[in-house]
């Protein structure tokens, strides 16, 4: 198994990026799945099944839910009911990883769907594993740090807060250290793709029994219009632009002296 | 003649006709004809009769002339000419048809998106297609493809490292200078080689061609001001045209 390193930073926090439609139930998803399957099969080969519980109203039903997996396992596709993702644990630049997105929605938009798209996010994890004599939350702002009380010492903390830009919400999420044992933020359902370099350094780390941070960064926009993979891309490259610039925000001049 | 060019000037009448489309105006003349068509076959019939009979009797000796006007029926030409009218309006028709409801290639996001990042990379170096294509590792007549919006090229993986490469070091040009690389990209450097070369090689080495970089962003510094750098700096501004981008001004 190859690790790699994501972004073009000399070393890169980034461990895993996702990039999300939420849409309007769609009941005959199932029917659809061969075409969408044929069209991305030269790039997803490897197709997974599996179910999410969606709590829609009173009772909590399983949905259907299909995996779409690159052949290195570091790209996937998840094709649900209630929402289209495309994850990755790979990451060059934001331009390659729009491109990936844009064949997805291609064949998304070929399939003739005709999904309704209630909202795009595009989410961020990064992974704070501190380097000798510095603890997680020198890698943070200033504003992120919390408290530091009178012969007392952080094991466990969480920062979330809520942005609003013009072409979106960025929620941001800064927990350094992270509560002992939490490699990624607690509601965070990843596909079975390859760790990156990152992530493995990070699990090392927690069994060193060391802490360690993580940084979310999601971005979300409200797009309420049937799917159009054109418009939808456009949504995203700002989207991206939003997610980097509250990112740099929330970082230390440290961090990016290290990771830059 | 005038010295200036002379404003052309359309009646309502005139502008509309010139924005409905050509089956429509056909459509438009047909129905005027449909009205007044036997009286216009009649009289186009007739106009055809008497100048033939006009020609033949000028070429052909008088018997003759007069034999062959014998054989010109009234009736007869009128069917020829609105036969041939009707064949006209419908092979007409038909065709703008076919040319006016013929699906217009959609573009795919992924193909608007790679022609978009290839521009962001000319725009940084300015390189000929040529040498544009030997950095990404590809021939000239892929590139083109590439160039083209309507073909959907799917990338192999090696490409696609190949342009996040490139596209990295265009962002490192582009922090350093605002002029294209072009003009100094085959400039000797200090190390050997040139810019060109280290970036056409086939694995890019990042911290040389930066290396690179900052040597010739220095040399382009040290160059003598065009006469339109002057110029801007004077305070003088382009005239903005109309085919430019907004990114040009």
């Amino acid at each position: 198994m190859t690790s790699t390193a994501l972004g073009t930073w000399r070393k890169p926090p980034l461990a895993y990026v996702v990039a999300e439609l939420a849409i309007s139930p769609y009941y005959s998803m199932q029917s659809k799945i061969p075409g969408l399957q044929d069209k991305l099969r030269s790039s997803f080969p490897r197709t997974l099944e599996g179910q999410e519980i969606v709590v829609d109203g009173g009772k909590p039903t399983p949905q259907p839910l299909w995996q779409l997996i690159s052949a290195d396992q570091k790209l996937g596709v998840q094709i649900g009911t209630r929402a289209i993702s495309f994850h990755a644990t790979t990451y060059s630049q934001s331009s390659d990883f729009l491109s990936r997105w844009a064949e997805v929605l291609d064949a998304i938009q070929e399939a003739s769907l005709g999904a309704f798209v209630e909202r795009a996010a595009l989410r961020y994890i990064d992974l704070i594993v501190p380097t000798e004599e510095k603890s997680p939350s020198d890698y943070l702002a200033p504003g992120l740090k919390g408290i530091e009380p009178e012969d007392g010492r952080s094991t466990g903390s969480m920062l979330a807060s809520a942005f609003q830009f013009d072409g979106g919400v960025v929620n941001l999420r800064a927990s350094a250290p992270a509560p002992q044992g939490l490699l990624l933020p607690p509601d965070f359902a990843a596909l079975p793709l390859n760790k990156p370099g990152v992530m493995l350094d990070a699990e090392k780390q927690l069994k060193a029994e060391k802490t360690i941070g993580f940084v979310d960064t999601a971005c979300v926009r409200e797009i309420g219009k049937v799917f159009d993979a054109g418009e939808l891309l456009g949504s995203f490259s700002e989207m991206q632009k939003l997610t980097s610039k509250t990112f740099k925000a929330a970082t230390s001049e440290a961090a990016k002296g290290e990771w830059m | 003649m005038s010295d200036t060019i002379q404003l052309r000037r359309y009646t309502p009448t005139q502008a509309a006709l010139m924005q409905k489309r050509p089956s429509d105006l056909i459509q438009a003349v047909e129905s005027t004809v449909d009205a007044m068509s036997a009286a216009l076959m009649q009289s186009a019939a007739e106009f055809i009769i008497q100048g033939t009979t006009l020609l033949t009797s000028r070429l052909l000796p008088k018997q003759q002339a007069k034999k062959a006007v014998e054989h010109f029926d009234v009736d007869v030409m009128v069917d020829v000419v609105s036969a041939d009218w009707a064949k006209w309006t419908t092979q007409t028709k038909e065709a703008f048809q076919r040319a006016y409801e013929a699906p217009r290639q959609q573009t795919s996001a992924a193909a608007r998106l790679r022609v978009e990042r290839l521009s962001l990379l000319q725009a940084a170096f300015g390189f000929t297609v040529q040498d544009l294509a030997s950095v990404l590792g590809i021939t000239r007549p892929q590139l083109y493809k590439w160039l083209d919006v309507a073909i959907d090229v799917k990338l192999q993986e090696s490409s696609r490292v190949r342009m996040a490469a490139v596209e990295r070091i265009a962002k490192e040009w582009m922090a350093r200078s605002v002029a294209p690389l072009s003009s100094v990209s085959k400039e000797p450097l200090e190390a050997g080689g040139t810019a060109f070369t280290l970036m056409s090689a086939e694995a890019i080495n990042d911290a040389a061609v930066i290396a690179a970089f900052d040597e010739l962003a220095v040399k382009l510094q040290g160059q003598p001001k065009t006469r339109s750098q002057r110029l801007r700096e004077a305070g003088f501004t382009r005239r903005v045209s109309a085919r430019s981008l907004p990114s040009d001004e």
